[in-house]
């Protein structure tokens, strides 16, 4: 008896050890038990008191990671706002295109700018259309505004325009008021001018230049500038600087006139070496 | 009682990762008790201290219980007269395997019957949780006078 208290006591350790994990044992397999519930209750009611009294220290990684989402969500929403605030000003250009495009008689081919030019003595502009759209060489460009200039180059799905403010371009215009004609040039630096027109018109500055009928390229009567300035030349003719109503900087979205001059006038005044522009 | 209330509250304040890693305070303490007073009464002060930590966690109720006596045993056989244990890197050695233990066995039941893999429990929470218990029970070899805390200890828990 004696050997066997010995023994127990030398195995105490392990014997209480073993009742703690049985206990703990026991005590994890009736979780669900109503009383333990109840004391888990009452536990988690004291204990939430003193917690909540703590909700509001932050934890400093925590913040740390909080403050990353929310600079990434930042960056989420500039992004996201930014695209709406394009897609409305696209909204509103192109609604305006459209409302053009309805008014209109003319066969009108939409088109967006994929690459400009608008600082160079030779600014041209390139468009999202071409020949699989049926767009060709000499074809007009134009916007709600008023003309932009002509189609220069096509490819099957692209093309190239030259535009108002190149030094090669040329247009036949005419003051809308009073008829006066003259033929609208780019200096290659900063103004339009417009040549040929005699000292004694009547031309002034606010008057707005049309392309005339005796364009072979432009149907008459599309808007292409306004005036800002007159005076006289040392010849026979006025200096006349011209505004175009286009403002090319901001320029994307622009129509392709389906339209083509009759061959039999081109090429009826090309034998006759006629200035056809 | 009030280093298992210091757990639950303000220990939270200084988690990491997504998973909340946090360092266990009271493992620490129960490891200080058991190799400075022995294996039985470790594992009995482990006992309680689990239980009530498993009261006010609102976890499996016997869970912590299990863990604590069971690990708080097992540093107790670190017990020597000299307690040359409690002294220097020992004790983080013995801090960081008891912690290895503890989260090992309160893991392994907490996560039973989830789809996470073995490998997943003991690689994000079992080893990182020890490690950062153990790095924290370096502020312990640190501190001087450290008696005086191990009898606090022993009266709180």
């Amino acid at each position: 008896m004696k050997k066997i208290g010995q023994l127990i006591l030398n195995i105490k350790d392990y014997l209480i050890l073993s009742v703690l994990i049985v206990f703990s044992l026991s005590f994890i397999f009736s979780n669900d038990n109503s009383q333990i519930r109840f004391l888990r209750g009452v536990a988690v009611m004291m204990f939430g008191t003193v917690q909540s009294g703590l909700s509001s220290i932050p934890n400093v990684f925590d913040l740390q990671q909080e403050n990353n989402i929310l600079r990434e969500n930042n960056i989420r929403l500039s992004n996201e706002n930014s695209n709406l605030r394009e897609a409305k000003l696209e909204n509103i250009r192109l609604t305006k295109l459209l409302q053009f495009k309805q008014a209109t008689n003319l066969n009108l081919t939409s088109a967006r700018i994929v690459n400009k030019s608008v600082v160079q003595m030779r600014n041209t502009i390139t468009l999202n259309v071409g020949e699989a759209d049926s767009v060709y060489v000499n074809m007009p460009v134009i916007t709600d505004d008023g003309l932009v200039g002509k189609i220069v180059s096509t490819s099957k799905n692209f093309s190239v325009a030259q535009i108002l403010i190149n030094k090669d371009m040329r247009v036949t215009v005419k003051v809308q008021r009073t008829r006066v004609d003259g033929i609208l040039y780019y200096d290659g630096v900063s103004d339009l001018f417009v040549k040929n027109i005699p000292k004694n018109s009547d031309v002034n500055v606010g008057d707005i230049l049309i392309t005339s009928e005796y364009s072979n390229i432009y149907p008459p009567g599309i808007p292409v500038g306004i005036i800002t300035e007159t005076g006289n030349l040392d010849n026979l003719f006025k200096k006349v600087v011209v505004s175009p109503l286009i403002d090319f900087s901001d320029l994307e979205n622009v129509f392709v006139m389906k339209f083509l001059s009759s061959q039999e006038r081109y090429l009826l005044e090309k034998t006759f070496q006629t200035p056809g522009k | 009682m009030l280093l298992i209330l210091f757990q639950k509250t303000v220990i939270g304040f200084i988690s990491v990762s997504n998973i909340n890693i946090t360092p266990d305070i009271v493992l620490i303490a129960l490891m200080v008790i058991s190799v400075r007073e022995g294996r039985l009464s470790g594992s009995l002060y482990g006992f309680f201290a689990g239980m009530l930590l498993d009261l006010i966690s609102g976890s499996f109720l016997g869970l912590s219980a299990l863990c604590y006596s069971v690990t708080s045993f097992i540093a107790g056989n670190f017990n020597t007269e000299n307690k040359k244990y409690l002294t220097k890197y020992y004790f983080i050695l013995i801090v960081l395997f008891g912690a290895i233990v503890s989260n090992l066995i309160y893991f392994i039941f907490y996560f039973q019957g989830s789809p996470i893999e073995l490998s997943r429990v003991i690689l994000n929470f079992v080893l990182t949780s020890a490690t950062y218990t153990a790095l924290l029970s370096i502020f312990y070899i640190a501190i001087p006078h450290r008696k005086k805390i191990e009898r606090g200890f022993a009266g709180e828990s």
